[in-house]
């Protein structure tokens, strides 16, 4: 049921194009005085983190809290097809933004350093994203999927950044190899977590 | 369809069962010329969604003054009262009977006093009965 | 009606369990309810109302035996067949009431969209106020309207009277009377107060620790009971099961399922309101009087 996936986000919504219009403030700023140049740019491992703790942690347990899930579930159709709009229309937004924050940083850099080319951004969003859902379906507490998101999808970050470097010194891969190897492998585990959600949600039973 | 004729009002208290104060209400209706032949007694939906009642009851009653001979139902219509149960009306009676109970009250009888000669009238307990 | 004299139970627990983690919260629970009928079901807190209808609408499936809704799981092609209510009268606050029935529309194929609007309109719910801003009362007429809406044959409401006042539980009972004369619905409702459901159920599930203990038709189970007076130290003669008794110095009282006539002149006869023949069975939890459904 897309109509209500996307009336629920209504909120989130607004709040990423905030976060956008935010940012395109600061890249104006960052033009208009070349000396900061780069900042932005600098903010942007913060993104993923954003995605997981505002847009993957609340989904399922929202539901769960206020005990909707109890409407949603018994209504004709399966939880499967309530479950696929929900996560499809967090996943756009967060690509959406995800798009327009990496389109903002090449306007203001003219260039992208590597670890924002190619697919690796959006791999990072839907990553952090589907983390955030996994411990959504498996807490079912908002606050504590949050934390979980938050501290999980840092944690990856500061192990991508040690996993990239020694493979740099010991294999000498390019840096357009590593960012395809870390782009398949952000949107695996992506994948991997949305089935575990999709798992707790369909074959666990509500308590 | 027409209008609704009758409301029907319940004493949880009275112990009689549901169904069959429907019964007694429609029967009193129909004593005092409030209900005659051809009309229509309300729907059970009308019926339940005044007094937040199973509308299998209200059914039942109706079964019941059916057996009675009293209504009969017309699929896809209602049910309709079949005949009619009031007397004609006799106004000298009324007139002498109002006459006895202000007579009644005068001599310091209550209402309970009065009911419970009336009762015992019918009953043939009075002392008059004998040599009446 | 709608095919309400076929012979398929609308609901039915065949020996259904469940359990969370390692504590069974139902054991072995049999019942079962015909179509078009509106069926109380009772019990303490705690007793398991709750988990019994949660199978009954496929929140949770058994972890033995099996519940059924007009013969087939309450899952997949079935769940438009079951509404349900939950205690709270979970909706979503942030949405409108119009909101909310184009999201009824949204998730259900045969949902009655200018019922349901029109059904609010009677009863003078809002329909621009956010769910959020509505009266209990109103909540729960949203609620429910949603689960007629559905067109489902099966509606199951947990405790819906509860956090009402009298007039709103008025209202809500005359709605839900109304949907079940004009649909032919099939209702199971629940409550722990036995008093506020005998104008309006006609079926009784009896539920305490965790089993079903008590299932049947309300005025067959009733007719069936009574209360026995007599002296003390002596017992009326006659063909009769005692389910309690309580003994004073001068008179024993026994609550009695009888099975014919009991004819002892020292021994008066007192049927039984509803309320105490539950209460009669709470009290006296060993006896259990739920015939196992006939396998189809």
């Amino acid at each position: 049921m897309t109509w209500l996936a996307i009336r629920q986000h209504r909120v989130r919504v607004v709040s990423m194009a905030l976060l956008v219009v935010l940012w395109a403030g600061f890249v104006t700023v960052e033009r208009l005085y070349p000396g900061i140049r780069g900042i932005s740019a600098g903010l942007f491992p913060y993104l993923p983190l954003v995605m997981g703790v505002f847009l993957g942690a609340p989904l399922l347990s929202r539901e769960y809290e206020r005990g909707t899930h109890q409407f949603a579930w018994t209504q004709s159709i399966s939880r499967s097809r309530w479950l696929a709009p929900q996560l499809g229309t967090a996943a756009v937004l967060a690509l959406v933004t995800t798009g327009l924050v990496t389109a903002l940083i090449w306007w203001s850099l003219r260039a992208l350093p590597p670890e924002l080319t190619g697919a690796l951004p959006f791999t990072w969003t839907l990553f952090a994203l589907a983390l955030g859902a996994f411990w959504s379906a498996v807490t079912r507490r908002t606050t504590v999927a949050m934390g979980s998101a938050f501290f999980g999808v840092a944690a990856c970050q500061l192990m991508a950044e040690g996993l990239r470097n020694r493979a740099a010194r010991e294999f000498g891969w390019s840096p357009a190899t590593l960012g395809a190897v870390e782009a398949a492998i952000t949107a695996g585990l992506a994948g991997v977590l949305i089935a575990g959600a999709w798992w707790f949600v369909t074959r666990r039973d509500p308590g | 369809m027409g209008a609704t004729l009758i409301e029907f009002s319940l004493d949880k208290r009275s112990g009689v069962a549901t169904y069959m104060q429907i019964v007694q209400q429609v029967e009193q209706a129909m004593r005092l010329g409030r209900l005659t032949s051809g009309d229509r007694l309300p729907t059970a939906a009308e019926v339940v969604g005044r007094l937040a009642i199973n509308p299998n009851t209200v059914l039942r009653a109706y079964r019941e003054l059916e057996s009675r001979g009293l209504v009969e139902p017309r699929p896809g219509l209602g049910t309709f009262v079949r005949r009619s149960l009031a007397r004609p009306r006799d106004p000298a009676l009324e007139l002498r009977l109002a006459a006895w109970v202000r007579e009644a009250r005068s001599a310091g009888l209550g209402p309970d006093d009065i009911r419970a000669l009336v009762e015992s009238a019918l009953s043939g307990g009075l002392a008059g009965e004998a040599t009446a | 009606m709608s095919d309400g004299m076929s012979g398929v139970p609308a609901f039915e627990a065949a020996g259904a369990g469940l359990r969370y983690g390692r504590t069974w919260v139902l054991r072995g629970c049999f019942a079962s309810v015909p179509q078009g009928r509106v069926a109380a079901l009772v019990g303490p807190n705690g007793a398991g109302k709750s988990s019994l209808m949660r199978l009954a609408v496929g929140l949770r499936r058994a972890d033995e035996g099996e519940v059924r809704v007009f013969g087939q799981p309450p899952r997949g092609a079935n769940l438009p067949r079951v509404a349900f209510v939950a205690q709270d009268k979970p909706l979503y606050p942030e949405l409108t009431v119009a909101e909310t029935i184009r999201a009824g529309a949204g998730l259900n194929p045969r949902f009655d969209v200018q019922g349901a609007r029109k059904r609010l309109d009677d009863l003078g719910v809002p329909q621009r106020k956010r769910i959020r801003q509505l009266s209990g009362g109103q909540r729960a007429q949203v609620a429910i309207t949603l689960a007629v809406a559905k067109r489902a044959d099966l509606v199951v409401l947990d405790e819906p009277l509860a956090n009402l006042d009298p007039l709103a539980r008025h209202e809500v009972m005359e709605g839900l009377m109304s949907a079940v004369a004009e649909r032919g619905l099939t209702v199971l409702l629940s409550s722990h107060v036995v008093a506020e459901l005998a104008e309006v159920c006609d079926h009784l599930i009896l539920v305490s620790r965790g089993r079903v203990q008590v299932a049947g038709d309300i005025e067959e189970l009733v007719s069936a009971h009574r209360l026995l007076v007599g002296p003390s130290g002596t017992t009326p003669a006659g063909s009769y099961d005692v389910i309690g008794r309580s003994d004073t110095e001068r008179q024993t009282t026994l609550l009695a399922r009888v099975r014919g006539p009991v004819h002892d002149p020292r021994w008066t006869t007192r049927e039984l309101s509803l309320e105490d023949m539950v209460l009669g069975y709470l009290r006296a939890p060993e006896a259990v009087l739920a015939p196992r459904p006939v396998a189809l």
